[in-house]
């Protein structure tokens, strides 16, 4: 890195400190409090700001982004340069016209465009106040440099310019529609367009719909929130098995957990089938451990994530992949005598 | 719900009238300072704006509509994507010590002296001058400086639509920024 002495001081500050240090503060304008401001990023900002000086070489740096950004916003265009460009457009669109078409519709903006020529169109010079601000003294660039701009001056006869008639738009536009509503259209046209018009709203609807379904949570709690608040309503009304001899040949847990549940279920869901074990034990509030066959765990994560566990207070959720099964834990009391209770064996654990 | 723009061409014109200077400005940077080709690229961006025309939703963000229509051309015209602008790019061009290597001799030149003046002030730049000098600047240097300074575009952003880091943006456009003084500089020398 060059260390490089930024202009107009005498502070030693490398130029690419200064380009970071411009960047964040440029950021800064987003950032809508400390909070959200990247770690990393704090030290050199508060270097830079607790300093009067390089607090001023950066406003330097601004200054002069600002004085370029000015610069190339008001390179002098050349006078004659609308009025070309305005001629090529029309020229543009004339000469497309005369292209062959396959079409069952005439190219009707072409065609309108023909009007340009037609003799009963009041045609008037553009008004010079819509063009204000110009150089004329402006230099456009020498005159081999207008080679391929030759096209555009044949154009100067049919398009809009200072000196020359120009199109009348407004009524371009009412002869236009005119045009459009006097054609008929064929019945293959309106029945491609009621078919487009149907699928478009088709799959709008569907993609609200899943907007709708498939919205995200707007956090990591919410999203454990949601999830308990699924276990809870999964397991408010059903009938538990409490003979663990009996649900352990049936579903049995996974072998790495220790310790052995009091109570368990399982049922279908639109994860799949589902395997709920409570650990928790007596009173206490309950801890489930969730089992979900693999094959539906890429729909899991939108409610239930897998990884990384989700731990906060009283509440604990994760979750681990073993096998063809997906085991998830939720957790809503002790949670670290859960977490010890359910230890896996770290072969299988994440 | 807004009111749907209006695609007549009564308000294409007018929109036009509005926007012309801008686009051809940025034009103009994209071409290198060429007149005749920033209005060639500005045709072309207008045709295709005619065409496209109802795509526009929203009239305020018609001036940057323009603009990326101009882009898309220009890069369409070098028969290259946005990214392969960037493939020749060294990352460790990033370092601003490598920076002269990519400079001509004459650049060189300036900038060691500057090296040996570091108190040299600021020459401001002529607008009047940016075309020739633009015409110094390499199809990347230019795209970035459309980007940054004419679509508004943030580092981020531009690093994003680049496929490249943000360091890399930002050591880029600095060295453009940089090489477009330094020529500045030796205009008025």
């Amino acid at each position: 890195m060059v260390q490089e002495k930024s202009r107009n001081s005498g502070s030693v500050i490398p130029d690419k400190i200064l380009e970071i240090a411009f960047d964040l503060k440029q950021q800064m304008i987003d950032w809508e409090d400390a909070s959200t401001i990247p770690p990393s990023a704090s030290p050199l900002l508060a270097w830079i700001l607790n300093d009067p000086n390089r607090m001023a070489i950066l406003e330097r740096w601004q200054q002069q982004d600002d004085e370029l950004r000015s610069a190339l916003r008001n390179i002098p265009v050349p006078a004659e340069a609308f009025s070309r460009s305005m001629a090529a457009l029309a020229r543009s669109i004339k000469d497309s016209a005369q292209l062959p078409s396959t079409s069952v519709q005439p190219n009707l903006e072409s065609d309108y465009l023909e009007l340009v020529d037609d003799p009963e169109l009041q045609l008037e010079p553009l008004e010079p106040t819509t063009r204000t601000n110009r150089n004329s003294d402006t230099v456009s660039g020498p005159k081999s440099d207008r080679k391929k701009t030759a096209r555009v001056g044949n154009a100067l006869s049919v398009a809009p310019t200072p000196s020359s008639p120009t199109v009348d738009w407004q009524r371009l536009h009412q002869k236009y529609q005119e045009y459009q509503i006097n054609t008929p259209r064929t019945f293959l046209q309106y029945c491609l367009g009621v078919a487009l018009a149907a699928s478009l709203f088709i799959a709008l609807g569907m993609g609200v719909l899943a907007y709708l379904q498939e919205k995200p949570p707007e956090s990591i709690a919410s999203l454990a929130a949601e999830s308990q608040q699924w276990i809870d309503d999964q397991t408010r009304n059903v009938v538990w098995e409490n003979n663990w001899s009996m649900f352990a040949t049936t579903f049995p847990p996974c072998d790495g957990l220790k310790g052995q549940p009091q109570r368990a279920r399982q049922f279908q869901s639109r994860f799949g089938k589902v395997t709920v074990f409570d650990y928790s034990p007596g009173e206490s509030r309950p801890a489930y451990l969730f089992v979900v066959d693999s094959d539906n765990k890429f729909q899991l994560p939108e409610q239930l994530p897998v990884n990384p566990n989700y731990r906060r207070d009283n509440e604990s959720l994760g979750g681990f992949l073993s096998k063809k099964y997906v085991y998830l834990l939720a957790v809503q009391g002790d949670t670290k005598a859960y977490q010890e209770l359910l230890t896996i064996h770290a072969g299988i654990a994440n | 719900m807004g009111n749907p723009v209006d695609t007549s061409i009564t308000a294409f014109g007018k929109l036009i009238v509005s926007h012309h200077e801008a686009l051809y400005r940025a034009a103009l940077v994209l071409s290198g300072g060429r007149h005749a080709d920033a209005e060639d690229l500005t045709q072309q961006t207008l045709l295709k704006a005619y065409q496209k025309r109802e795509q526009l939703r929203e009239p305020a963000a018609a001036k940057r509509w323009l603009l990326v229509i101009a882009r898309s051309i220009f890069l369409k015209n070098l028969h290259k994507k946005s990214a392969q602008l960037w493939a020749n790019f060294d990352p460790a061009d990033d370092d601003r010590s490598n920076s002269a290597d990519r400079h001509s001799q004459a650049d060189r030149t300036i900038i060691q002296q500057r090296g040996a003046d570091s108190s040299a002030i600021d020459y401001p730049i002529d607008p009047s001058e940016l075309p020739q000098l633009l015409s110094r600047l390499d199809d990347g240097q230019r795209l970035i400086l459309h980007l940054y300074y004419f679509e508004d575009l943030s580092y981020r952003e531009i690093a994003e639509m680049l496929q490249v880091k943000i360091g890399t943006v930002m050591s880029r456009l600095a060295r453009a920024k940089q090489r477009l003084r330094d020529l500045a500089q030796v205009g008025q020398d």
